[in-house]
């Protein structure tokens, strides 16, 4: 039954010719409110951007702190007292490329730790970093999956009992590193939001200006 | 009844009567505006009931109901049909999965098993052979027992072995025994099956988000009936060539049952712990990792618990209307 716009309202008025009940016709939400469905589909993007982000940065920082901790053992000593000692006794043609590796490895973990900062800004910082820490202490234990599925009672022992308080400790020192991203993020995030506030409005207007010369 | 006898016989009389206030948000078709608050009239043409924009003055009608064309009807059933083709195909790959790690299950605790077969077997042939009888007769021929330079079998698990003398020897073994010793031989592969079926509980009662949790733990155990199914019609009794198979292959079949138990058991405890735990980890998540005016359109989670949303998130709803019809009465 065809509904065109009544004289009155112009509305999509549709009348029963049966008892005479008038309804108007509406569009399904599926066509009136696609904006939902958008909205969805960006929650659904940022939690899988959020969610792989955050298992990123902690399979990063696992990586190292592994591999920390690998390193060190052959030392015989802790990943931060070896990290120490391999810059203290390190003839000075090679302190640069130790200073170099250092910092790279620093400046991912800053990195990942101002992204994290980003994606999660509705954390508070110190309990970003609080629930952060969490995260590494429970990924710490990973590693032990291994040993654990083969039911082998001496590499288990050895995983928990020697390695895992030293890869504790490397995981501690990522720690440091991503947490000295979170306050530069919150620092120039500051400074950050007028400027695009601004760029908005400037973009905003210029797009009514145009709008206007259009006719 | 046509429009102009309506418009002859206006609805209620000449005068626009008010009759209740829009209670909840929406927006002016024209302007935008939002009209929360304002008067319900029943127009006199009509006799619809509307509210008109104070912004615009255009009319938004509440009796709405016959829809625009068909396709928003098409596109709901596709949408509901490619919901419940999803649920079936979670089903399969459930089912896939606990065959899958039953499989590997009986696959890890076959060793002790089929040393013991292939051993038995080894000594069986070698007395069979010593007084002169074939025990080998009818084995496959590209199969070559493993011997040593005497000539005798030697214990090996990928030896072919007689179906028919392992039943006459193997006697009647407790289940609950073999059970047992299934779990024993998963070692560590426990923890993570565990881990894993706990996931798949949280992901069952997320996938069905407007079930309660007894009905999500009814769905989740059709996948284990099917496994029980396979387990009890013998689909994996019996292969192998002309009643021989591998002392590895016999032990497998032996304990598939004993490992299936083990692994729906697994399946029935803590894939119940994620159908009860699931729902808040899933809110716990979605806190977590997006940020409040992100929240908005996942807020079934809160609504199917009838759960009021957190603080500060944009939603059109805060609450469940029947949680909310509840409350205020």
């Amino acid at each position: 039954m065809a509904a065109p716009p009544d004289p009155v309202y112009a509305l999509p008025v549709c009348i029963c010719p049966g008892c005479g009940l008038a309804c108007v016709r509406r569009k399904h939400r599926l066509r009136t409110y696609p904006i939902a469905f958008r909205r969805l589909d960006r929650s659904f993007n940022r939690l899988a951007l959020a969610g792989g982000c955050v298992a990123l940065f902690a399979g990063t920082s696992l990586l190292i702190a592994v591999f920390m901790s690998l390193q060190a053992e052959r030392t015989g000593r802790g990943p931060f007292t070896a990290t120490i000692g391999a810059i203290r006794s390190a003839p000075i043609e090679e302190l640069f490329s130790i200073w170099l590796a250092i910092g790279s490895v620093g400046m991912i973990l800053a990195i990942s730790g101002v992204l994290m900062s980003r994606l999660l800004w509705h954390w508070k910082s110190m309990q970003l970093l609080g629930a952060w820490a969490g995260v590494l202490v429970m990924i710490s234990v990973l590693p032990a999956l291994v040993p654990i599925a083969f039911w082998d009672a001496d590499a288990i022992t050895r995983d928990l009992g020697e390695l895992w308080p030293s890869r504790l400790q490397a995981l501690a020192m990522c720690w440091v590193a991503a947490a000295v991203g979170v306050p530069l993020d919150r620092a120039t995030g500051r400074a950050v939001g007028p400027s695009r506030k601004f760029g908005r409005s400037l973009r905003w207007a210029r797009k009514r200006i145009k709008r206007r010369q259009a006719g | 009844m046509n429009q102009d006898e309506h418009t002859d016989n206006p609805g209620g009389g000449d005068v626009a009567s008010p009759v209740s206030m829009i209670e909840g948000d929406r927006l002016c078709a024209g302007c935008a505006y939002n009209l929360r608050g304002q008067t319900i009239e029943k127009e006199p043409h009509y006799g619809l009931y509307i509210a008109k924009c104070p912004e615009c003055g255009t009319p938004a009608a509440l009796q709405e109901y016959p829809l625009l064309g068909r396709w928003p009807g098409r596109i709901r059933v596709f949408v509901a049909l490619s919901y419940v083709l999803a649920c079936l195909f979670a089903l399969f790959m459930t089912f896939m999965i606990l065959m899958g790690f039953t499989a590997a299950t009986s696959e890890t605790a076959d060793d002790s098993l089929a040393n013991t077969i292939a051993e038995r077997w080894a000594v069986h042939v070698n007395e069979e052979e010593a007084l002169g009888n074939d025990p080998m007769q009818g084995m496959p021929l590209f199969s070559q027992p493993r011997r040593d330079d005497a000539g005798q079998l030697v214990p090996f698990v990928w030896n072919y072995v007689d179906r028919e003398w392992w039943r006459s020897v193997r006697g009647e073994g407790n289940y609950f025994t073999r059970v047992s010793a299934v779990t024993k031989g998963m070692k560590g592969l426990v923890a993570i099956f565990s881990a894993a079926f706990f996931v798949g509980g949280c992901v069952w009662i997320v996938l069905l988000i407007s079930a309660r949790r007894p009905a999500a733990f009814v769905v989740i155990l059709i996948p284990a009936a099917f496994v029980l199914l396979f387990v009890w019609s013998d689909t994996f009794e019996n292969n192998g060539m002309n009643g021989w198979n591998t002392a590895s292959g016999i032990a497998q079949d032996e304990i598939f049952s004993a490992a299936a138990a083990v692994v729906l058991s697994l399946w029935v405890v803590f894939g119940g712990l994620g159908i009860v735990f699931g729902r808040p980890l899933a809110r716990l998540g979605v806190r977590a990792l997006l940020p409040p005016t992100l929240r908005g359109s996942l807020a079934e989670l809160w609504f199917t618990d009838n759960k009021p949303l957190p603080t500060g998130t944009r939603a059109p709803r805060t609450m469940q209307p029947e949680a909310r019809k509840v409350r205020s009465s």
